[in-house]
């Protein structure tokens, strides 16, 4: 489409005659007829500062009708489509690189559905499918955590960056609370898969439990013994430290967004505060030390 | 396929019965959860007899003293120190005092943000310190009992290391001093736990984070069994309102000091440096050889959160030769407020201190200054 554009002049056409016109309109308002009858009594009334106005007005209006007479010359036209498309270009690219990651975790989870009918060991926990949320992290460490460290610029680069690693924080502390989530609930799903073959068996041999008291204590007991195991496992600790982890950076990026926030209003931040206590904790040590000190002195004269 | 053979009859009349008596129960379950309940703790009248920041410390005086030398119980940092005296049938502050002994607790408070800065060594060295010069002062004695109540029991330890005259004997409870041992959940998960980063984050260690840590250990019974035996017995007045005093110490849980936070996960947790006489207070050696004084330490063969292997090398590596270990069958809190071990814990303690608690000299250096205001 863009090459088109560029072989065919029709469009550089019609945006010249465009052009053109408002040309023609922007002239006429920077040497306004209409506010001649009106200048000397203005000038009058506000001194220099009518005119000053006035020759801002042709000043920028001539500015203006500078830069559009430029771009009637084809070989300017070309350039402005070509930064045009070079932006196109790139949110295309950023946008399949985001839609091939999502394809490949909608494959994933596809996958994990399929395997939704599949037994997996009872009290085993090393069979866990955990990659769904490494794939998530994987796209969001790769695709998407980019854009929210572009490096900031300008005055107010600071607040603009703890705004991204707000967000960064927050997503990453979604991703893990998920993970913990799902792995925290898989004793639920297998313990009452174990309950239910049990049940099935002792049907079979004609016993069945006499009250639902029975039932539920049997599954409870199955239970503790799958959340035993599961604690127990490297799987566990390592995704209870990594929401620890998140956890507390997420907490420390908010912490740092309100600062900001509280910096123009007369309240103390923690920073501020912490400062404080770190000071006068040390000077009460310094003071309980010179009053040993001093005691160990007077029982020793 | 094999035919069951479920006897379908029998399941719903059982069903009728059972609906039957939920109905009933939950009649009676609303006349006991709307009428008035006595679930009040920590009822036994004591005096606050030393208060410095937030620390306070508890005088119980005993009818007839029987045994001179008073007894200082140092709580942990976590929960509060109200469990030793849930309710009259189930206090050990009330048998000690029963049993003629005089009572000192000290009472952690509240930690705020101000004391995230708190070491080890301010609450060993600073606090404990001081307290025990006020006992020792008030009662014109050198040295005093100390009893330590698991993360407590390891500052009574750390304590008595570092200030062994001041100590005449020393128990310890469900104490933690080894901590290279899988058997406790809490020793798998901290091993890996990056603590500065937490401690950075939230400045003291929230205590309803470390609630949600401790519920973790067992969710089936903590989440789930707990809440439907107390549905099932929620027409039973006195289970319901014991049943709401463990849960108001349960969920009575100050923050911890993050500095002291960070000291603790990372030298004893992660490098296990109490045990191995390593661990540095104020830069002075914890030397266990330095516990020369009797030392009794009881745990709990049950226990979740220290387990044996976490408590059972202290009497081995310190320096006194009067030392015993004591195992209950039972669990970490059971070990206090079960009926069962009200009968056999403070016993035990008393009849131990009773054996020791010979002559005292009574040349006492407690004329030391305190940082804290003391109450006559």
């Amino acid at each position: 489409m863009p090459t088109d554009r560029k072989e065919n002049p029709a469009g550089s056409d019609i945006w010249s005659q465009w052009l053109e016109s408002t040309l023609s309109a922007w002239s006429q308002l920077a040497t306004p007829a209409w506010a001649a009858p009106f200048q000397q009594a203005a000038e009058k009334a506000a001194g220099s500062f009518g005119d000053q106005t006035q020759k801002q007005w042709q000043s920028a209006g001539q500015l203006f009708t500078l830069m559009a007479s430029g771009m009637t010359d084809p070989t300017n036209f070309a350039g402005l489509t070509n930064s045009s498309q070079i932006l196109q270009q790139m949110l295309t690219g950023a946008a399949q690189q985001v839609f091939d990651s999502l394809g490949e975790l909608q494959r994933q989870m596809a996958d994990r559905a399929a395997k939704l009918g599949q037994r997996t060991a009872a009290y085993s926990f090393e069979d866990l499918d955990l990659g769904i949320f490494d794939t998530w992290r994987d796209i969001y460490e790769g695709e998407l955590k980019k854009y929210l460290t572009v490096p900031q610029l300008g005055l107010a680069r600071s607040y603009q960056e703890h705004w991204a690693q707000f967000a960064d924080a927050a997503a990453q502390y979604q991703s893990a609370a998920a993970e913990f989530v799902y792995l925290f609930g898989v004793p639920l799903k297998k313990a009452t898969e174990v309950v239910q073959e049990q049940l099935q068996k002792d049907s079979e041999a004609g016993e069945f439990p006499q009250s639902g008291r029975d039932l539920y204590a049997k599954w409870v007991k199955v239970l503790e013994g799958h959340y035993m195991r599961l604690l127990q496992s490297a799987d566990y600790t390592r995704v209870l430290n990594q929401l620890l982890d998140k956890l507390a950076h997420f907490r420390r990026a908010r912490e740092l967004l309100l600062q900001d926030l509280l910096q123009d209003l007369p309240v103390a931040t923690n920073t501020d505060m912490d400062a404080l206590y770190k000071e006068h904790h040390r000077l009460k040590r310094r003071v309980r030390t010179l009053e040993k000190a001093l005691a160990q002195k007077d029982r020793i004269e | 396929m094999h035919q069951t053979k479920i006897d379908v009859d029998l399941i719903l009349k059982k069903l009728a019965e059972d609906s039957e008596k939920a109905r009933l129960r939950a009649r009676k379950a609303s006349d006991v959860l709307l009428g008035e309940l006595e679930t009040e703790i920590a009822a036994t009248p004591c005096d606050i007899v030393y208060e410095e920041d937030r620390v306070r410390l508890r005088h119980y005086r005993p009818q007839a003293p029987s045994i001179k030398t008073p007894l200082l119980v140092v709580y942990a940092l976590i929960n509060r120190e109200t469990m030793l005296d849930l309710q009259p049938e189930r206090s050990v502050i009330r048998s000690f005092l029963d049993s003629g002994l005089e009572v000192y607790m000290i009472d952690w408070g509240y930690p705020t943000r101000k004391d995230r800065f708190v070491t080890i060594g301010d609450h060993v060295n600073g606090y404990m310190d001081n307290i025990v010069d006020v006992i020792r002062k008030r009662h014109g004695i050198g040295r005093i009992n100390l009893m330590g109540i698991c993360m407590g029991g390891a500052f009574s330890v750390m304590y008595a290391a570092l200030h062994p005259e001041k100590i005449k004997n020393l128990v310890t409870t469900v104490t933690p001093t080894n901590f290279d041992t899988d058997k406790g959940l809490l020793h798998i998960w901290t091993r890996d736990l990056d603590v500065d980063r937490l401690v950075d984050a939230y400045g003291n260690m929230p205590g309803d984070l470390m609630n949600i840590g401790f519920l973790l250990l067992n969710p089936a019974r903590l989440m789930i069994d707990k809440y439907l035996g107390f549905f099932e017995n929620a027409d039973n007045r006195g289970f319901v309102e014991n049943f709401v005093r463990m849960e108001k110490w349960i969920f009575d849980s100050p923050a911890v000091p993050g500095e002291t936070f960070r000291q603790f996960v990372r030298d004893c947790y992660q490098k296990n440096l109490l045990i191995n006489s390593r661990l540095e207070l104020d830069g002075q050696r914890v030397l266990l050889k330095n516990i020369t004084m009797p030392l009794l330490n009881i745990y709990a063969r049950f226990d979740h959160l220290v387990p044996p292997p976490a408590c059972d090398q202290l009497t081995s590596r310190v320096g006194s030769g009067d030392v015993e270990d004591l195992c209950l069958d039972t669990g970490h809190i059971g070990i206090y407020v079960s009926s069962r071990f009200q009968k056999l814990f403070a016993p035990k303690i008393v009849a131990w201190l009773t054996e020791r608690d010979g002559s005292e000299n009574n040349e006492t250096d407690a004329e030391s200054t305190t940082a804290g205001t003391i109450a006559r």
